[in-house]
């Protein structure tokens, strides 16, 4: 679960890491509410500059025009209102962070992450600022979970990383209430880029990007009523709606995984490893993947059913593959009856072929089914068991689709 | 001979009185694995399939001072206190099926495991079998025809699924197998491929090893450096997840732990770093097979 900016800032708060003088507005007409509009006006004249951020899951914000700095009031009531009217991804703007433009002397990198060499949290930390990928190479440090971050070593990071004096135990303690925070909130990755020093010395996170870990988001109170947790960016319409599928419904995946690409070739696959590797394969034959998804754990017909419609509603396919290893559980009359009905409801039934591998419980039942169904409706398709590997399902669907040999 | 299952192999099922711990219990036993009893706080006094259940794992190996194995099938945020109970018992090999456990909760297993001395595989593990000789977790049968078979493959799998997808492969050409891990694809793993190499690289019985690896993480690229340096036995690997990352940067398909960050971790690179080891990489999964016989000269 990725957090807006402003959501992440509050976490740094909680661990006591200083953050700009800020107002969140979660009200489109908000300039124009009195209460509010008094606030803000005194919040700007007693910073005199601010800086307004839309609070949007999505990386380079300032060039795509979603932040603004601005020393002029009327002039940031239009930036606020300009904000407001703009879209990021197909979805309206719903919260701006607007922050005090602070004095910057110096900028830094710092990221907490979970390093797969160690096996435990690697701290990052560096000079740096928005093109902290072109700066120095952050010096790095290997944290034992179970004995923690220890004062000094935090010390010697923050020498290591250049900082003399005070400000090596200014930054030292920076970093120790930001690995505080990272294991306190279950986070995946933690990243403050900048770390803002101001000339009186003052460390502000500038920006924070973190990332929960999913598996830990069950046990965190304080995720409970956050909704905007993807970044859209790699969204399209069909994929929200697809994601729409699982929201009220938790038997099962459907449609939690889909996203849409640049391809004539529909997937509908199941298990993580399996639907990887198809997807490989696919590629590798020369084909264009329309879309991926991945649905396991059992999924009820009729989550099948809508995401068959979702994934086979758009135009232009030239083939549909539906593929997965062998299910202990799922059940495959079920899921495959599913597809089913989604096929029905589509506007127009599929010309082009469709291949299925699938096998597990009541895999026969299933397949005498869609023999029967695509007979009835005079579809092109073709049925393999469990005798016919996955990925070579995948090359004979790419052969099929463009009708040469891959 | 087989690695981390034996004749001394004795299991005690953590969650043994839910849906799966039953289910798992049977389908192990049926195996002929040796599950001695197993632990739900709180059940103590019930049975499974005729055997115990106890409410701590002290107290299960007060009934079987010979248990050695723990599989863990608790929910999710229940596995650290498990697994802990687990190694504090003195248990040599814990196997966490679970799967959506905290990263922060796998990393103190894994960091107290080193302290313990015990081995842990997963969390996310579709757990091991050793075809005919018995298996630990929900994994799969030797029984069913044409899915695992006794023979001289080991086999290293981040993918649950894909161990009886690479072991149906090897099976139909003729190629058994010694035995398969499912070590899960978390971000941190207890098991990883570098642990496993050397067992199999020990095992007599052992000719030949599949890797069935995936983009994210390190574990491939600290498996190669592993196998130039120590491994003699033919590796066959084939890297699944080149799709994932082309399609683009930090999108988490497939496996919690199979997602490209900070341009670590990529498919390319990780192919390059196996091959240059002597790996023969597989482009697709179906070509696994051709390779290790052309690997074992056959």
């Amino acid at each position: 679960m990725k957090l807006l900016e402003y959501k992440g800032k509050e976490l740094l708060k909680s661990v006591g890491i200083r953050t700009p003088p800020a107002i969140v507005t979660d009200n489109k007409s908000y300039v124009n509410l009195s209460y509010h509009k008094e606030q803000y006006r005194d919040f700007f004249f007693e910073h005199k500059e601010v800086v307004i951020k839309a609070q949007v899951v999505a990386g380079k914000r300032k060039k795509n025009g979603l932040i603004s700095i601005t020393n002029d009031f009327g002039e940031s009531l239009k930036l606020i209102d300009g904000l407001y009217k703009k879209e990021w991804n197909g979805a309206p703007i719903d919260t701006l962070l607007i922050e005090k433009c602070l004095d910057i002397q110096d900028e830094y990198y710092l990221s907490i992450l979970w390093d797969t060499r160690s096996k435990g949290p690697l701290i990052l930390l560096g000079k740096g600022g928005i093109d902290v990928e072109k700066g120095e190479k952050p010096v790095s440090l290997a944290i034992s979970v179970l004995d923690g971050l220890h004062d000094y070593q935090a010390r010697s990071l923050a020498k290591a990383a250049g900082f003399k004096g005070r400000m090596m135990s200014g930054m030292a303690s920076f970093v120790k209430k930001a690995y505080d925070c990272f294991l306190q909130y279950d986070c995946r990755i933690l990243e403050i880029n900048p770390v803002i020093k101001t000339p009186e010395g003052l460390l502000y996170a500038g920006d924070a990007k973190i990332t929960i870990d999913d598996s830990g988001v069950a046990r965190q109170e304080t995720f409970k009523d956050v909704t905007e947790i993807e970044d859209r960016s790699l969204l399209t319409e069909r994929a929200l709606e697809a994601r729409k599928i699982d929201y009220h419904d938790h038997r099962g995946v459907a449609g939690k995984t889909f996203v849409e690409f640049d391809g004539d070739i529909a997937v509908l696959a199941s298990g993580g490893g399996g639907s990887l590797t198809v997807m490989d394969a696919v590629l590798e034959a020369g084909g264009k993947p329309a879309n991926y998804v991945e649905y396991s754990g059992d999924p009820p017909k009729e989550k099948v059913r809508q995401l068959t419609a979702i994934t086979l509603g758009r135009p232009a396919l030239k083939g549909c593959l539906v593929v997965g290893g062998r299910a202990n559980f799922t059940d495959i009359f079920e899921t495959l009856s599913g597809f089913t009905e989604g096929v029905l409801d589509l506007k127009e039934l599929p010309k082009y072929p469709i291949v299925v591998r699938r096998a597990g419980p009541r895999d026969k039942e299933a397949f005498a089914m869609l023999k029967e169904f695509a007979k009835e409706h005079g579809l092109d398709l073709t049925l393999y068991g469990e005798e016919m590997s996955m990925s070579k399902a995948a090359k004979i669907m790419v052969e099929k689709a463009y009708g040469v040999k891959a | 001979m087989s690695i981390l299952i034996d004749t001394k192999t004795r299991v005690v099922v953590q969650g043994m009185t839910g849906k799966m711990g039953q289910k798992v219990t049977k389908e192990m036993l049926a195996e002929g694995t040796v599950v001695s009893c197993g632990v739900t706080p709180g059940k103590g006094g019930q049975e499974v399939e005729g055997l115990p259940v106890f409410d701590s794992v002290a107290e299960a190996k007060a009934h079987d001072a010979k248990l050695n194995t723990s599989v863990i099938l608790v929910p999710p945020l229940l596995v650290m206190d498990a697994a802990m109970e687990a190694m504090d018992a003195g248990l040599e090999l814990v196997v966490i099926i679970t799967e959506n456990v905290p990263i922060k909760d796998a990393a103190r297993i894994v960091a107290y495991a080193a302290k313990t001395d015990c081995r842990v595989i997963g969390p996310s593990s579709t757990g091991l079998i050793a075809p005919g000789k018995g298996k630990i977790g929900p994994i799969g049968s030797a029984k069913e025809k044409d899915m695992y078979s006794p023979g001289t493959i080991g086999v290293i799998s981040k993918s649950g699924g894909m161990c009886a997808e690479t072991s149906r492969l090897l099976t139909k050409e003729g190629l058994g197998q010694s035995t398969v891990v499912g070590v899960g694809g978390d971000v941190i793993a207890g098991t990883t491929f570098a642990d496993l190499l050397p067992l199999f690289e020990a095992d007599p019985e052992t000719e030949a090893i599949v890797l069935f690896a995936e983009i994210g993480g390190a574990y491939e690229e600290i498996a190669a450096e592993l196998i130039k340096a120590k491994i003699k036995k033919p590796v066959v690997a084939f890297v699944s997840g080149t799709f994932a990352e082309k399609m683009g940067k930090g999108l988490a398909l497939g496996h919690a732990g199979a997602i490209v960050e900070e341009g670590f971790g990529t498919a390319k690179d990780k192919k390059k770093a196996l091959k240059d080891a002597g790996v023969l990489v597989a482009d697709y999964h179906h070509d696994i097979p051709a390779l290790v016989k052309q690997a074992l000269k056959r």
